[in-house]
């Protein structure tokens, strides 16, 4: 059976069918995509272990005298991620299946399953020309969708086209350079081919395409500024799918291509039996993750915050993979998988906030959590996932990372990514009390109602894998041994037990320390209700200085803290985080536009002086190329 | 086995529980004879607890009995993997990174407690203590990686055993800059002055525990001891050697507190600012020359 | 039978609260509502000359936390409303001090248009403090009585306020919802 093909055929069908026969019906769009996403599953997970399985296809296309071929090779590595991006999107589809029955849903639906035909083309190909394609397919469709055909949303969305297009065509160009020392365009064995060469500091320019593609894709430092526009413009149930899964093609492409090249001493040059250019893309990760966790501080809309979060995160994956260690990737591919669920869980939450009451303003919401019990718990859990706190599955890879880090001896990076890792603590604190907890708004209080069932499939699922995952980490690094065998990672790091997390500087037995904690949790849990009573007050009797509430029009409104949360922090801080980067991309934005207001004016002028020169530079690089 | 480790943990819980409530009682009894006073007796902190437990109490959704449940629960967990003279429930051997985000919890467990409490005074706290948390967690860190890096290992276990041979190996002895910066470090880890933004009972109404009454408080009266416990009880794995028994270490422990009293005593307080700069420049400038000192001279 | 079951476990009760009631009067946190002069008094017993912690008696700064309302001093027709606030807001069992002469019979303002002459009237209190102003020692073997009655389980005053409190209600009512000025006379 053809898997692959059937994948990304049926998902072009589907599109087509769904934009021109069910544009206007959004139930049937959903049901269609939760089976397309569902069927795809189970065929993907037949593939597991057949990892010489491939499709070829033929085809009538040639560059120069090499006929192209179409091949999608199965590989573990797009396996895993192929298997989580079609599983996600299924519990999402659930999701939205449920959302669409709000005013602020879209039908995103055509676009969405091009997008993940174009995931299959990317993680299987075998070839450049495939994972370009499917590259350039899976940017186009989330522009409009992220764009959602509003004015309001232009500039937003505009910051992820012109940046991610800027990728595409460093991709472009790099597949190019590739092609022209390697005469191949199969990535496997230009790689092998690239490696044969000598090495030299020229090759560090063969790969800077490359870096700039993915790290964009990934909303690296400095290219980080597309993610929280992109996020919050997007529909509620799609930002879930930008964080969970689109950046983590920018971390599947550095594993493809750079991580190889770079391992294998590609770039001359070693820092403590690190290549030289991978330290620095390390700290260019340590960076990233500082950096947004600070401008995170200050953001009031909620998307926008976890957007900040994501590439914080996206920070340590790359902090782990650059150090290109079989420790490192063990913890940067186990991050990215940990990283995928509970983000993608936070975002359904916060869709389903959005859902009720149609706001991401933080300082706009406050006690939702009294009305919404399930939502808030499921948040609950994947903040403390985010944060890396011990009983859930953020803990888990974070521990490995820390450990690849020490490995290595980088203690200073050890410390820089500490601050980040505590800064999650502030914003995903402020996430959650001006979101869920304090005085709940008197708008909210009659008309905030849990959201249906249907909608919390996808919560519950998640509550259970980011607990299941984080007591027992062998749940995602078992199946994945055979990948870490293909690396190369020591025995002594390849989980032995279900539940024992291995490290350079020691070990951890999640389970045991799940008991205690659970032993822990018991205890107090029965002294509390052991001993006197309690009795329920109402929210607004509470302590005021002595001031009954009403002789002030003191309402819930006035009685929630939700502005200027961290400013004695932000006004020593911010300055400076906020400036530098983004003040670089307006500008850069700014002066392209008159860049191409120029070009423009030279078609604009009556003499045909601009044409003639234009078509003298196309003819001249021409016979250059024939030339060279 | 597993009850084995269940009751080694009640037991080690009843101890830290103890000795947490001791050192306050005592704490309150040394602050009084500093400021000159009598002070109350040095049990006064049991008799506050078991009054607070039985005293009536309000709450406004069951969050904030979650919050405190998470939040007490958390940090008894965390005790249970700190080594006491190298007693543990079982054989974690005290892992560095579980510790550090086991404590978490139980801070998270508090912040969210007091936030389902609707009073705006606990967050304006909670949202100190956590700019406080990121200023003291970053030197602490550091010291921790200096000792990570010797020993390499990740267990407070093999930290402590390091230091074997005479007080002159001991680790406050050798590596003085680090030990410096981690005592400044847990002194804004305990809340003592100069870094107590968080509580200032005359400014916030006691910031976090503005809606705490009865047994939350009590609660929370038990959750001050024991984090007392388990920050005094790193530092003392961290520098002042083996432990050869219990009583050695707990000694040890109360040394380490004691000193924090006596700055706690006679200091002003930090501006919310100014401590996370404080706390980002000398405490974390001595981590850092400690380390350039230890692995790169 | 039934009766000998209802005595026993009112023995047991008994027992129990007497064990609890020592606990709690050695362990009293206070929240003090300063409303006139009367609180320069406490600056001394809260320091270094009188040291009232030794009794396990502090002060605390919100009513969800406090043992004892210690109302410093005159109320007047503003300040009441938000001392029965307070009051309400704490959770039992708990206690009012009344300090100084204005607590008991409105002291030298007790012609005032606006003093409220008897607190007791308003919110149930459990021991008076005389004198004006009362002097530390006062205030402390004041305490100290407190401290003593709650122990023999006498200072019952929330239960009162419990048991009467339609008396204590119309009371207040009488006092917050009056329409016609103090000045044309009148009960306070």
């Amino acid at each position: 059976m053809i898997t692959f093909g059937t994948i990304v055929i049926l998902g072009i069908l589907i599109s087509l069918i769904i934009w021109l026969f069910f544009r206007e019906n959004k139930v049937i769009s959903w049901i269609l995509f939760i089976l397309y996403t569902g069927f795809s599953f189970v065929l993907l997970l037949r593939l597991y272990g057949q990892w010489q399985y491939y499709e070829a296809f033929k085809s009538i296309i040639y560059l120069g005298n090499i006929k192209i071929k179409f091949t999608l090779q199965n590989n573990m590595l797009g396996w895993i991620f192929a298997i989580l991006i079609f599983g996600i999107s299924f519990f999402n589809g659930l999701f939205s299946l449920g959302f669409s029955k709000s005013k602020y849903s879209k039908n995103i639906v055509p676009l969405w399953t091009l997008i993940l035909s174009a995931s299959i083309l990317i993680l299987f190909a075998k070839d450049f020309i495939l994972f370009f394609v499917g590259w350039e397919y899976l940017t186009w469709p989330v522009f409009f969708i992220v764009n959602q055909g509003k004015k309001k949303f232009y500039s937003d969305s505009m910051y992820y086209f012109a940046l991610n297009v800027l990728g595409g065509m460093a991709l472009m160009l790099g597949i190019w350079l590739v092609f022209k020392n390697t005469q191949t365009l199969d990535i496997k064995t230009s790689i092998s081919i690239l490696l044969s060469h000598k090495a030299s500091i020229h090759t560090f320019w063969l790969l800077i395409p490359f870096f700039i593609a993915f790290l964009v894709k990934s909303a690296a430092y400095p290219f980080h500024v597309w993610a929280p526009r992109a996020h919050s413009s997007a529909p509620a149930d799609f930002s879930p799918f930008i964080s969970g899964i689109m950046i983590k093609f920018g971390i599947f492409g550095i594993l493809l291509f750079i991580y190889p090249l770079l391992s294998k001493g590609f770039i001359p040059g070693t820092y403590h039996g690190v290549p030289t250019t991978a330290y620095f893309l390390s700290w260019l990760g340590i960076i990233t993750s500082i950096v947004a966790t600070v401008l995170a501080f200050s953001e009031n809309n909620m998307k926008r915050l976890m957007a900040y979060s994501s590439v914080a995160n996206v920070g340590y994956i790359l902090t782990a993979i650059f150090l290109t260690t079989p420790l490192g990737i063990e913890g940067g591919i186990f991050h990215t998988i940990n990283h995928m669920i509970f983000k993608v869980i936070i975002f359904i939450t916060l869709a389903a906030v959005y859902f009720r009451t149609g706001t991401a303003d933080m300082s706009k919401l406050g006690g939702i959590a009294y009305k919404m019990p399930i939502t808030f718990m499921t948040f609950l859990i994947g903040i403390i996932a985010a944060a890396g706190i011990f009983p859930m599955n953020g803990f888990t890879s974070k521990w490995i990372i820390f450990q690849a880090i020490l490995e290595k001896h980088f203690y200073l990076m050890a410390v820089a990514m500490f601050f980040a890792s505590t800064g999650a603590f502030l914003y995903l604190y402020r996430a959650l009390h001006s979101i869920f907890l304090g005085q709940i708004k008197p708008e909210h209080r009659d008309s905030v109602k849990e959201v249906p069932f249907l909608m919390q499939i996808p919560m519950w699922i998640g509550m259970i894998l980011i607990i299941s995952i984080g007591v027992f980490p062998g749940l995602v690094l078992k199946p994945l041994i055979p990948f870490f065998n293909s690396i190369g990672l020591p025995a002594k790091y390849i989980l032995t037990s279900l539940s024992k997390l291995p490290g350079s500087f020691g070990q951890l037995n999640t389970l045991n320390a799940a008991i205690i904690f659970g032993f822990a949790a018991v205890l107090v849990t029965i002294l509390f209700f052991v001993v006197a009573k309690h009795h329920k007050k109402p929210f607004m009797d509470n302590y005021t200085a002595g001031e009954d509430p009403k002789d002030w029009g003191v309402d819930e409104n006035r009685y929630q803290f939700a502005y200027g949360f961290y400013q004695p922090f932000e006004k020593k801080f911010l300055p400076f985080f906020k400036r530098s980067v983004d003040m670089f991309w307006q500008y850069f934005g700014f002066y392209t536009k008159h860049l191409g207001e120029w070009f423009n004016n030279i078609f604009k002028d009556d003499n045909n002086f601009g044409y003639i020169a234009i078509i003298g530079i196309v003819i001249i690089f021409i016979f250059g190329g024939f030339v060279l | 086995m597993i009850f084995l480790i269940l009751l080694k943990a009640f037991l080690i819980t009843l101890w830290v529980v103890f000795i947490g409530l001791l050192f306050l009682g005592i704490g309150r009894k040394i602050t009084a004879r500093i400021q000159k006073r009598y002070g109350p007796p040095f049990y006064q902190q049991f008799i506050d607890v078991i009054k607070l437990l039985a005293k009536e109490s309000i709450w406004h959704h069951w969050i904030m009995i979650l919050g405190a449940i998470m939040a007490l629960g958390g940090l008894i967990a965390t005790a249970l993997h700190v080594p006491i003279a190298g007693i543990l429930p079982y054989d974690s051997n005290g892992p560095i990174f579980l510790v550090l985000y086991l404590s978490a919890i139980g801070y998270l467990g508090m912040a969210m407690g007091v936030s389902a409490s609707g009073n705006p005074n606990a967050p304006l706290g909670i949202g100190r203590a956590l700019t406080l948390m990121l200023g003291y967690e970053i030197p602490f860190a550091a010291v921790l990686i200096i000792f990570m890096g010797l020993t390499k290992s990740s267990y407070f276990l093999q930290i402590a055993q390091s230091q074997a041979g005479g007080i002159l190996h001991w680790n406050f002895i050798r590596y003085p800059l680090a030990f410096i910066g981690a005592e400044i470090a847990v002194q804004a880890m305990m809340a003592e002055k100069p870094f107590d933004q968080m509580i200032a009972p005359a400014e916030i109404a006691s910031g976090p525990l503005v809606e705490w009454p009865g047994k939350f408080l009590g609660l929370g009266m038990i959750q001050m001891g024991v984090s007392v416990f388990i920050e005094t009880a790193i530092i003392t794995n961290l520098f002042l050697g083996p432990s050869h028994n219990i009583l050695d270490f707990t000694l040890k422990q109360f040394g380490i507190y004691f000193i924090a009293l006596c700055i706690n005593a006679v200091m002003p307080r930090f501006k919310i600012e100014n401590a996370a700069i404080y706390l980002w420049t000398i405490p974390l400038g001595l981590g850092l020359l400690q380390m350039l000192i230890t692995f790169v001279l | 039978m039934l009766d000998k079951i209802q005595k026993d476990r009112e023995k047991r009760q008994s027992a129990w609260e007497a064990v609890i009631n020592y606990f709690r009067k050695r362990s009293l946190y206070m929240l003090h509502y300063c409303t006139g002069c009367g609180a320069i008094e406490l600056p001394p017993i809260m320091t270094s000359r009188w040291d009232m912690e030794r009794f396990g008696i502090a002060p605390m700064a919100t009513p969800r936390q406090a043992d004892i309302l210690l109302v410093t001093g005159y109320a007047s027709q503003k300040t009441i409303k938000r001392l029965i606030y307070t009051y309400e807001q704490m959770p039992n069992p708990k206690w009012v001090l009344g300090f100084g002469s204005c607590t008991i019979n409105g002291g030298i303002y007790w012609d005032s248009y606006n003093v409220i002459n008897k607190l007791d009237r308003y919110i149930p209190i459990d021991l008076f403090i005389s004198g004006c102003m009362p002097r530390p020692q006062s205030i402390l073997s004041a305490m100290k009585k407190l401290q003593e009655m709650i122990g023999k389980g006498e200072a019952k005053g929330y239960e009162r306020y419990k048991q009467n409190y339609e008396w204590y209600k119309k009371n207040q009512r009488k006092l917050l919802e009056r329409e016609t000025p103090f000045l044309d006379g009148g009960e306070k």
